[in-house]
């Protein structure tokens, strides 16, 4: 079902309507820096964003996949209510509490669009919950995503 | 996947199909399009839809059926009022995502030799693309809740169409029960600068005729004949329906849970229609539907004055008159007929159109007879159709058809298909002069990327859901 291999960190899945993308890293924080990365790839030239401007993000969700929805719809919603393009992520922690709800804290590095420099190459509408998979694989983590475009 | 043929263009997956399936699939295609529905997920999606509680009849869907998230698109299905559910993903990010038509005193002859000038004003005077913003100057909060409330006649009362055009939008533009206190403080500041706006992935303007007309009578009461130049409107709620889809499928996958609703794919997190979380998702989604009616019939106003600016006539002489604005991605609470009762049920129709018949209370007293024109856009290099909703459709399909032409091809797919053509002088050679803002979003919306329109129209006619009025074929577009 791979159409393109545009980035190493993430690889576009044929979905007929939308746009599907599968991650591969060797850590969950790899995992959730490449989506990170390929929700920003795909939609600005990621090359002219500057890291002017830093973020602290925390986020708590009842599994993996959930967090991780929550993580790029977060980043987005940076995006689409702030004006922000985000470039650089540091997970800083992906853990387990005591009430078996998963913690999330990052730090994520960006700027406010600037039309002189940046460029928008596509809208993303939302981040779906439709097939997203977080999967253990023998050399790391996988997981699938489907934006709404 | 065990599809039975019950008609040359019917086919159903049984109840057997899949564990948990309270009724059966029912998909309206035909041999040639069903080629198309087995390569992706539509099925599976059908028969997710058909496990929600309280569904009634058939998980249905219409013959543009493609893979979609949650409920397929092309998907339509009702459930019961008391033991059924509303789902936020069965309506879909872009709520109230619609076609608007508007018709012209002129013919194709009349407008070609001013066609690029025509398409240059329209798309710089509609702001689209991605992020577009700017419409309407220094709209405030006040006025964005109460065009929430109002829908389409908030911008009507504000200078923006007339009247007759509410009585040619489905609903009147406005569905009752909206609610801005239900809608998030993201949701209202993503809405504030986007009234007025085309946006970007499939959304457009398009400039075409009509190329043929097949029932004659019911063409001249839509205004509609031979060579007549139209125009179409294809856009949503903008920023404000993705984030109130995106709030409450967070909400509703709590819902969810707590009423013990299991989920084979979370996109189709619900609650129960009247249950304070499914209510409440209703009030919001209804808020949203009324911004959208506001931005089309917003456009339509700026495409309406720019058209007859560029054509050096005054708006009477032009007669751009609404034909009819169709919302395809809702839900609503109608009234139907199931085991021989009429109840009312919540129908929801993600990429579908309302096709109601001839006689139906819900038409205006101008198209009482004729039935509800049924807008089907289909690519921009082929054709789209308008046709009216029959009885059938609203026995068989709670009053649905097909929205679109469906799409076949992924947009990663088109990209690289792409590569090396000039996409612009490919559509003029068409016959079609096309202006966008990203060429990567004009190689995703290329002809090829879609089913041929005529196809899916033609299964609607065969299965008697609808009728075929006019077909119109494209001259100019604007992409977003």
């Amino acid at each position: 079902m791979v159409t393109a291999k545009p980035q190493r960190r993430y690889e576009f899945l044929a979905h007929t309507a939308d746009i599907g993308i599968r991650v591969r890293a060797r850590s969950l924080k790899g995992l959730f820096t490449n989506a990170a990365f390929a929700l920003f790839d795909i939609s600005t030239v990621l090359g002219r964003v500057r890291p002017a401007r830093s973020l602290r993000i925390e986020l708590t969700a009842l599994d993996i996949e959930e967090l991780l929805q929550g993580w790029l719809g977060r980043l987005l919603s940076e995006w689409t209510l702030n004006g922000l393009l985000l470039s650089n992520f540091q997970l800083l922690s992906i853990k387990k509490g005591l009430n078996n709800k998963i913690h999330l804290t990052a730090r994520v590095w960006g700027e406010v669009f600037d039309k002189t420099r940046h460029k928008i190459k596509k809208e993303i509408k939302a981040v779906t919950f439709h097939d997203l998979k977080v999967t253990k694989k023998k050399e790391g983590f996988e997981a699938s995503v489907v934006f709404d475009v | 996947m065990e599809l039975v043929k019950i008609t040359d263009y019917l086919w159903e997956i049984p109840q057997s199909a899949k564990d948990g399936m309270l009724v059966p699939g029912r998909i309206y295609t035909s041999e040639q399009l069903l080629k198309s529905v087995g390569q992706d997920k539509s099925p599976e999606q059908v028969m997710n839809v058909a496990c929600l509680p309280g569904i009634v009849k058939y998980s249905l869907a219409m013959p543009d059926i493609h893979w979609g998230y949650g409920f397929p698109i092309g998907g339509v299905a009702a459930f019961r009022i008391e033991d059924g559910i509303i789902s936020p993903g069965g309506v879909g990010y872009d709520i109230n995502c619609g076609v608007r038509l508007m018709r012209t005193n002129l013919t194709l002859d009349e407008v070609r030799p001013h066609l690029t000038k025509v398409i240059s004003a329209l798309y710089n005077a509609i702001p689209s693309g991605v992020g577009s913003a700017g419409a309407i100057a220094k709209l405030s909060s006040a006025d964005e809740e109460r065009l929430l409330v109002e829908g389409a006649s908030w911008a009507v009362k504000k200078g923006y169409g007339t009247k007759q055009d509410l009585l040619h939008t489905e609903d009147g533009g406005c569905l009752p029960g909206a609610d801005p206190a239900k809608v998030s403080p993201e949701a209202i500041k993503r809405g504030l600068p986007q009234v007025g706006t085309l946006g970007s992935g499939n959304h457009f303007i398009e400039v075409c005729y009509v190329e043929t007309v097949y029932r004659p009578d019911i063409a001249s009461k839509f205004g509609l004949r031979q060579n007549t130049v139209c125009l179409q409107i294809h856009s949503g709620s903008r920023g404000l329906g993705y984030q109130v889809c995106d709030d409450y499928i967070h909400k509703l996958l709590r819902a969810s849970e707590r009423y013990g609703i299991k989920l084979a794919d979370r996109q189709l997190a619900c609650a129960p229609v009247g249950s304070d979380e499914g209510r409440d998702y209703l009030a919001a989604m209804n808020c949203a539907a009324n911004y959208a009616w506001v931005n089309r019939q917003v456009m339509m106003h700026i495409a309406r004055e720019t058209f007859a600016g560029v054509m050096g006539m005054p708006l009477s002489e032009l007669g751009m008159e609404l034909v009819y604005d169709v919302c395809h991605n809702i839900a609503k609470i109608e009234e139907h007929t199931v085991d021989g009762k009429k109840v009312k049920v919540c129908v929801h129709r993600k990429g579908a159109t309302r096709a109601f018949p001839a006689g139906h209370p819900a038409l205006p007293a101008d198209y009482k007879e004729t039935g509800q024109p049924v807008l089907v856009p289909g690519d921009m290099g082929r054709n789209s159709f308008v046709c009216v909703g029959t009885e059938r459709a609203m026995a068989e399909t709670f009053g649905s058809a097909a929205h679109g032409a469906g799409r076949v091809a992924s947009r990663s797919q088109m990209i690289k298909s792409s590569r090396g053509r000039n996409l612009f002088k490919e559509m003029e050679a068409r016959g079609v002069l096309v202006m966008a803002k990203s060429r990567d979003g004009l190689a995703e919306e290329m002809p090829d990327a879609y089913k041929d329109v005529n196809n899916v129209v033609d299964v609607m006619e065969q299965a008697g859901i609808t009728k075929m009025v006019v077909r119109l074929k494209p001259i100019g577009v604007i992409k977003g």
